[in-house]
């Protein structure tokens, strides 16, 4: 008798929650088919395409450039043709007709000047790019001839003017008074896509731009969803909540090897892009001793990184820069791993192990910080893998992960003893981020800084930039990259690639010449079944 | 009370666990087929085997070496915590709870204040502030355990106070130290007994926790929580790395709560017959 | 019924004031220590507005500039005035966004969780704990206790792994993490009530086996009426009333206790957003996260404690 109440209650409170469950799930397996869900590891952020704070595949796909760099050389985008005068000092640009913004301002002549105008306001911020050093006036004597003038000749001006940014170009009418430097209204451009909705930290939604002057893109509308955690990445894909996961820093080995023969899913590696690798920061004391940055380098086995940590899906690296870029063909002795020998290299320079292990030289202890950026799925993995392998030559090694932002900031800062890094790759390397280790931009700077030969190095890239001569060029280049090299500054790790994995409906993976541009233009949905 | 816990089946078996888990903890390099730091990064997430009794891990490290190195951190550290939680706890209850007055209102309403957070979150911000290490952890667990501590020992403290042994030890002279650590102390020792053994179960959860997020010991020392937190990033192509130091950890943290609740039962009878 | 007599009139102000000098003790507490840390806020700042090249003298004009030569306990005062004006200042790795913004913006997130977590904790730790009373050291009995103390040893984080492998991922029923919809929510707010569910269920049962052996029970008993009826009208009654005070003043803890849980399932909230903060050293979002938590948990409870004063007449009587 009371029992049955009593059950009757339990029953209830069971259903209750059954029921919550099940409404749940028919929630979740609702889907549409021309709506792309692709996923990044955090938001898109300030898109203003005249700074750097906004995620560049985003931008890349609201912006357009003058000039777009692809695997065949410059092709025109915005500008239909162009001329250089003789001399080299005057680029002409023919603007091409009837682009408008997706706020319907006609993109023309006027409105790239405007761009300019608001990107040379600001020109401090852009001086990372050796032309904002060069560059003199720019003008636009009609709606459709855009002129810039410069102080000197610069050979690689078209590629820095086909970079995302900050040569993309927004609607004038965004702009606050004209100026881009302290943020903008909106954000407006002439690419294949528009932003239409933005969530914090959740998700941002863009929709193909119905009056894009090139081919139409076939998937109409494109959902970024921000999932911080790799994992939580594979496991959304695999329930059909995305459909692609694109990036370099997206995707560990581990989980590509899993759907590597898996016919419900796709898998696009690109050719590599740019070297993973170490910056040693001369200043740091220990560090300042050559011996200590060459054992490091022996002590380093890169074949075993490539394979155990990569599956030989990214490949070892013996220089900074790949052979594949131009002008680093370069025959460079590499650091063969060595361990025996580093110790020996350690033991002569005077490093002796104190009673704990770690070597000590005059009171010194070697004891280094490495600093990894925690949104990167294989950084940490590689730090703890190294941490052991330096431990065992008497060099302790503590590990520190930062989100992308703060880590960034220390690396600029020069805030670091050891820190992973990236070259930029195409269409930077080697010119726009050679250039840049003259400045404080990156890590490089501080890594350099107390380099005996730094003046040197410095002056060679300096001569490059204004080289005229491709012979000369090479000669510099070939002298630059041999001194950082033998400073054994950069710990060459691995040949990053763009890894993809995707929903087997998707077709028109691939990549392009830039890499951080997701080609969703050429992607598409496999005919839907009945 | 002691004769009667060690005639308890269940608590004798608490103990057991505690004190095996500790032995392995303290001769973890004569135990462990391993070296817990060795990597051998061409040969991860191997299976179980004879030379790797629980297989190895993302960076082919062996799982049961670290299992055994990770005792060291999880509860030697919640020990550690606990001691200096009931050292602080029972200074602070006594001087209050003993002297009254101006001494017990500001403590008081320091506790007060500390009982006022939630735990975690004093935790997490003195974990912020100093920077994220092990030690501060523990410095935290302390920081804001003591409170209750000092709280519970306070109101004993002035129970006994007014107990006619405590009166007639004042009456012959004796003195407030001597009163404090020959009286009070021995009195609510077993109460504490029961709260600390509860309590080291929460000391290891959060430690573990902590370490799980990220915040608690640092890699590459070995860690149950640290081992959980890798293995939630291999989650879809290894689960079973989440296993073995989820289980561990609940074992340990179950026999500490049994052990609690079994002293609380010996030490009050009536709550038995209840 | 005179609703507001004047005892109780009396000890609600006592109550209200005697949460002033705490109020103002954790917001002192807060404030030290953003005080406390490394940096210096002068050189923060300048850095948040992108100066390219930090001097000396620059640090002195900003330091003046945003009163950082004042007197502590000045600046103490300035910023709870700031404060109660809802003025958290600027996250210092986010430097377009407030901090009442970055707050504002996840804790819907975790009050939804929160919230689905106490209708999972009353749902379920209510029939359990009454049953489990009713019918004391029985297979129903033993076997939730058991539960009750195997989830009692789990570690949260542990608990929230296991669910995901095994609801979301081997039986692909919900979402695995994220943010979206009420499918994705169920998991980590179950998660969350799990180990509260247990605290609950303890306390629901003893208290109801206290009540069973009180004097009116045995009268009502007496008195002729059916056990069922003593069991739920009396018994069931007056248990939950306590019960009912205890799950809310631990509201604020189960807010709190979202953090590791919405870090394990990628819920956008507070939790996430403080355990971030704290990888990326964003101080004044920290600072922000432990203020609010701190006043959630004395408003809910002095909410609960003067409710339960209210509603218990025996209370009153013995407070006044």
């Amino acid at each position: 008798m009371k029992t049955s109440r009593f059950w009757k209650e339990a029953l209830v409170a069971t259903v209750l929650t059954g029921s919550l469950c099940v409404g749940g799930v028919a929630l979740a397996a609702e889907q549409k088919s021309d709506t792309l869900n692709f996923v990044n590891y955090r938001d898109v952020r300030d898109l203003n395409p005249h700074l750097y704070a906004g995620e560049m595949y985003a931008q890349e796909m609201l912006y357009e450039t003058l000039v777009d760099i692809t695997a065949d050389g410059y092709k025109p985008c915005l500008a239909e043709s162009w001329d250089i005068s003789p001399d080299g000092k005057v680029y002409t640009f023919h603007i091409r007709k009837g682009v408008t913004f997706t706020d319907g301002t006609p993109c023309d002549a006027y409105a790239i000047k405007a761009n300019f105008d608001a990107i040379l306001e600001n020109r401090a911020r852009h001086t990372w790019l050796e032309m904002m050093h060069l560059l003199e006036k720019v003008d636009a004597p009609d709606a459709h001839t855009f002129r810039i003038f410069m102080k000197a000749p610069y050979w690689p001006m078209l590629t820095e003017l086909g970079v995302t940014r900050p040569f993309a170009m927004i609607s004038p009418a965004a702009m606050k008074d004209g100026s881009t430097k302290d943020g903008v209204k909106a954000y407006i451009g002439t690419g294949p896509y528009k932003l239409t909705k933005v969530v914090t930290d959740e998700y941002a939604v863009f929709e193909a731009n119905e009056n894009y002057w090139g081919e139409q893109p076939k998937i109409k509308r494109i959902v970024v969803k921000v999932i911080p955690d790799n994992q939580t990445r594979i496991l959304a894909l695999e329930k059909g909540e995305i459909d692609l996961i694109w990036g370099k820093n997206m995707l560990d080995a581990d989980a590509l090897n899993k759907y590597r023969d898996n016919k419900d899913f796709g898998i696009a590696m690109s050719t590599p892009t740019s070297t993973r690798h170490i910056v040693l920061n001369g200043q740091n004391p220990v560090l300042a001793d050559i011996a200590v940055r060459k054992a490091l380098q022996h002590a380093t086995n890169r074949v075993a990184i490539a394979k155990g940590v990569f599956h030989n899906t990214e490949l070892p690296a013996d220089t900074l820069y790949a052979r594949s870029v131009p002008y680093c063909d370069i025959d460079l002795p590499p650091y063969e791993y060595d361990m025996e020998k580093a110790a020996r290299i350690l033991d002569e320079a005077g490093w002796k192990p104190g009673s704990d292990g770690v070597r000590e030289k005059d009171g010194k202890r070697m004891e280094l910080g490495l600093l990894y950026n925690s949104n990167s799925v294989t950084e940490k993995t590689i730090a703890e893998y190294l941490q052991h392998e330096y431990g065992k030559l008497g060099i302790r090694v503590s590990l520190r992960g930062e989100e992308e932002q703060s880590y960034r900031d220390n690396m600029k800062n020069g805030l670091f003893d050891m820190i992973f890094n990236i070259c930029w790759g195409m269409p930077y390397d080697p010119q726009s981020s050679m250039a840049a280790m003259r400045q404080r931009v990156y890590g490089d700077y501080a890594a350099q800084l107390a380099l005996p030969d730094k003046k040197e190095i410095d002056a060679a890239i300096t001569e490059i930039m204004s080289s005229t001569d491709p012979a000369r060029r090479q000669e510099l280049f070939t002298f630059a990259l041999t001194h950082l090299h033998e400073d054994a500054i950069y710990i060459p790790l691995t040949y990053e690639t763009n890894k993809a994995l995707f929903s087997s409906r998707l077709k028109g993976v691939g990549f392009t010449q830039t890499q951080y541009e997701v080609p969703f233009v050429k992607m598409s949905f496999e005919a839907a079944k009945p | 009370m002691l004769q009667q816990l060690f005639k308890n089946p269940v608590a004798l078996l608490c103990m057991g666990i505690v004190l095996l888990t500790a032995l392995l903890g303290i001769f973890a390099p004569l135990v462990a087929p391993n070296d817990p730091y060795a990597n051998d990064i061409l040969n991860k997430f191997a299976g179980p085997s004879w030379q790797f009794p629980l297989g190895t891990d993302q960076l082919g490290r062996c799982v049961f070496s670290r299992m055994l190195y990770g005792i060291r951190p999880t509860l030697f550290l919640s020990l550690l915590t606990m001691l200096g939680t009931i050292g602080l706890g029972v200074v602070m209850g006594i001087t209050a709870g003993y002297f009254r007055g101006t001494v017990d209102e500001i403590i008081m309403r320091v506790v007060d204040v500390m009982l006022s957070f939630p735990s975690q979150i004093i935790i997490l911000a003195v974990v912020a502030l100093l920077g994220v290490d092990i030690r501060n952890v523990v410095i935290a667990s302390i920081f804001i355990k003591w409170a209750w501590y000092a709280r519970m020992i306070r109101t004993a403290t002035i129970k006994y106070t007014n107990m006619n042994f405590v009166l007639f030890s004042r009456s012959i002279g004796s003195g407030n130290f001597y009163i404090l650590t020959r009286h009070m102390l021995p009195c609510i020792a077993a109460e504490l007994a029961v709260l600390a053994s509860l309590d080291t179960g929460w000391a290891i959860l959060n430690i573990s926790t902590l370490s799980f997020l990220g915040l608690g010991v640092q890699a590459p020392t070995p860690e149950w929580g640290a081992m959980l937190n890798e293995a939630k990033n291999v989650m879809v192509s290894n689960p079973e790395q989440m296993i073995v130091p989820g289980i561990a950890v609940v074992v340990l943290v179950g026999a500490f709560n049994m052990l609690g609740d079994c002293l609380r039962d010996a030490l009050d009878p009536k709550a038995v017959r209840q | 019924m005179t609703w507001l007599e004047h005892g109780m009139k009396n000890y609600i102000i006592m109550r209200l004031l005697a949460t002033i000098p705490l109020l103002l003790g954790i917001s002192f507490l807060c404030f030290v220590f953003i005080n406390l840390i490394p940096s210096d806020p002068a050189e923060v700042a300048l850095r948040i507005r992108q100066t390219p090249i930090i001097t000396e003298e620059l640090i002195a004009q900003t330091r003046a500039e945003l009163g950082l030569d004042q007197p502590f306990l000045v600046r103490y005062f300035v910023w709870l005035w700031d404060c109660l004006h809802f003025d958290l200042g600027f996250s210092y790795t986010n430097p377009a966004r407030t901090v009442l913004g970055e707050i504002g913006r996840c804790l819907p997130a975790t009050l939804e969780l929160a919230g689905l977590s106490l209708v999972y904790v009353i749902v379920l730790s209510l029939p359990i704990g009454f049953l489990s009373a009713v019918y004391k050291d029985t297979l129903f009995d033993r076997i939730m206790r058991g539960v009750v103390f195997a989830t009692t040893a789990m570690p949260v984080y542990w608990v929230g792994l296991l669910l995901i492998w095994l609801i979301s991922i081997k039986c692909d029923l919900l979402p695995t993490s994220g943010y979206g919809g009420f499918s994705s929510l169920i998991l980590p707010a179950f998660t969350v009530a799990l180990s509260y569910i247990s605290t609950y269920i303890r306390l629901i049962r003893n208290n109801m086996l206290e009540n069973m052996r009180e004097d009116y029970v045995l009268y009502a008993q007496a008195r002729g009426l059916k056990q069922r009826a003593i069991l739920v009208r009396h018994i069931l009654k007056n248990s939950l009333q306590s019960c009912v005070t205890a799950i809310g003043m631990s509201i604020p803890q189960l807010i709190a206790g979202t953090i590791v849980v919405e870090n394990v399932f990628a819920w956008p909230g507070v939790g996430r957003l403080c355990i971030a903060s704290i990888f990326n050293r964003d101080y004044p979002v920290i600072q922000a996260y432990v203020l609010l938590v701190g006043v959630l948990f004395v408003f809910f409870n002095l909410a609960f404690d003067i409710l339960q004063y209210v509603a218990d007449p025996r209370l009153r009587e013995r407070k006044s």
